[in-house]
């Protein structure tokens, strides 16, 4: 079997963006030898999910997030 | 024309190509043929106690049909008596006032050696003094040589021993044979240095003959390690160039040496922080009229791109290069194949199937002529496929534009411990 890690990318970045959409946040990351566990927090209803992400280029993606959602909580 | 006159550290050269301390500069012969050559300047073949050398001494790599591609010896310095290099010495200097003369010099780390050597040298009107504490085998075993040059407290003592009687500026020839150049670059720089330059050969084994199981080169039977030099050297001696120019405390100039084959090379150590460039293993296998080819491609090169003095070049890549924790982690190219110039080799596919990310597929036209595509959402960049491929443009590395600011390594590591990582 090919590995095709785009495939896989991509059905992590749809689960992550679906929390993002009803406003989820990132409020820790652990990582680990099976790649990082991103917990996201519903704040309102208090509510945790916590998303397992293996890609690379998922590691990236909840990276830009994070770093935009603390850049504007920086302001 | 642009100016390729350099100065470096106090020292005048008509242009920056200068001649490694090595078998070209061995006597007052060869290196006035290498100022008639055009050569702006020369490191005499080290001075010190005269040596014994071994018969047998060299070996070079030829590898796919390029000869010397790297080369090995265990000569040692000088075997003239220092009287004859001092008068030959000062002939070449009375006949070519112009060029660099600078003295290269290995001695017993005593101070009172160093200060002997020192003074008879530089009373034949030398221009600088190197320091030889590069030599990787033989002197080494006398204590001398990659032996003190290893050692960062050695560096500095010798160096500072030699700055208390000089008076003119020195510059201090480090091994590479160390897990990290800047420590005695660094120890240099406290002695006293005018300027550091680097590499010195690398320790090496050329190689062992499968049938007569002797090394080569061997001595009788028996062979002993050597220094590593020529082409295949000149990635890991611009990257120590290139750390010690990046290096806060080593705020010395550099005089750039390792695999200097042609102007290019030189460009490459100035834009990397070298002042002037040292050339050995490329006048051995070429003979000095290499210099020629190398005066006018820098000439022109600066013309070209408008530059007044070959002193502009100095240094300017230096803050692109980094550590790998401040590279942006956004930014992607994927490789695009021009299938009017693909030959259809396949050796993409096969690099990629086999070594890399099974992103290039071979598929079939309509009227089933063979073509290879890359699946570019699969495709990691990371340029494999392009170094493997035998024709030239046939596979180009496309930067594409990604949604995100730039990220590094770094920076998200800050963002993580900020967001309560554990
Ligand atoms: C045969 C040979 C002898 C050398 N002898 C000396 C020497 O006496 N002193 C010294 O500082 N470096 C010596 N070197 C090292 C060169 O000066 C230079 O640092 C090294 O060869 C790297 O430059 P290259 O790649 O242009 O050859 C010698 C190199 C070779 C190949």
């Amino acid at each position: 079997m090919k590995l095709s890690e785009y495939q896989e990318y991509i059905t992590e970045r749809e689960k992550f963006d679906f929390f993002m959409e009803q406003g989820f946040k990132i409020i820790e990351v652990n990582e680990s030898l099976s790649g990082d566990i991103v917990k996201l927090k519903l704040e309102e209803k208090d509510i945790v999910e916590n998303l397992h992400i293996k890609t690379a280029n998922g590691r990236k993606y909840y990276t830009n997030i994070m770093i935009m959602q603390l850049n504007l909580t920086n302001v | 024309m642009a100016d390729l006159h350099i100065n470096l550290a106090g020292i005048d050269s008509p242009n920056p190509f200068w001649l490694a301390s090595a078998p070209p500069t061995n006597s007052g012969y060869q290196v006035q043929r290498a100022f008639e050559a055009g050569w702006g300047g020369a490191v005499w073949k080290t001075l010190g106690d005269p040596i014994i050398n071994t018969s047998s001494r060299f070996a070079a790599i030829n590898f796919n049909g390029q000869r010397v591609a790297g080369f090995n010896n265990i000569e040692l310095i000088t075997d003239r008596p220092l009287e004859i290099n001092l008068k030959e010495i000062y002939e070449t200097k009375k006949r070519f006032p112009d060029r660099a003369i600078i003295a290269s010099l290995m001695v017993e780390p005593k101070q009172e050696k160093w200060h002997e050597i020192v003074k008879l040298v530089e009373d034949v009107g030398v221009d600088g003094l190197e320091l030889n504490f590069g030599c990787p085998h033989g002197m080494a075993e006398r204590g001398m040589g990659s032996a003190s040059g290893q050692v960062p407290e050695l560096v500095e003592s010798q160096t500072y021993w030699v700055k208390e009687v000089a008076q003119t500026p020195v510059i201090v020839k480090l091994t590479p044979n160390i897990t990290d150049i800047t420590a005695t670059a660094e120890a240099a720089v406290q002695g006293g240095a005018d300027a550091i330059s680097m590499i010195n050969t690398i320790n090496s084994l050329m190689g062992v003959d499968i049938d007569t199981w002797n090394t080569i080169p061997n001595v009788a039977g028996k062979g002993a390690h050597g220094g590593y030099c020529g082409p295949a050297v000149k990635p890991i001696a611009l990257n120590m160039v290139a750390d010690c120019a990046r290096h806060p405390l080593i705020n010395v100039p550099i005089s750039g040496i390792g695999g200097i084959s042609n102007w290019k090379d030189t460009v490459e150590y100035l834009l990397m922080g070298a002042t002037g460039v040292q050339v050995c293993t490329a006048v051995m296998h070429h003979g000095f009229r290499v210099v020629e080819d190398m005066i006018e491609g820098l000439s022109n090169y600066l013309d070209d791109k408008g530059i007044d003095s070959v002193m502009d070049l100095v240094g300017k890549s230096v803050p692109k290069y980094s550590d790998w924790g401040n590279l942006d982690l956004n930014y992607k190219v994927v490789a695009r194949i021009n299938n009017d110039i693909c030959i259809n080799c396949n050796k993409c596919h096969i690099a990629c199937e086999d070594a890399s990310h099974q992103c290039i597929d071979m598929l079939k036209d309509a009227n089933g002529n063979s073509y290879l595509q890359v699946q570019e959402d699969d495709c990691v960049g990371c340029n494999l496929c392009s170094i493997v491929c035998p024709e030239e443009g046939a596979i180009n590395m496309v930067e594409l534009k990604g949604d995100h600011p730039p990220l590094t390594w770094n920076e998200r590591q800050k963002a993580l411990s900020e967001i309560g990582a554990k």
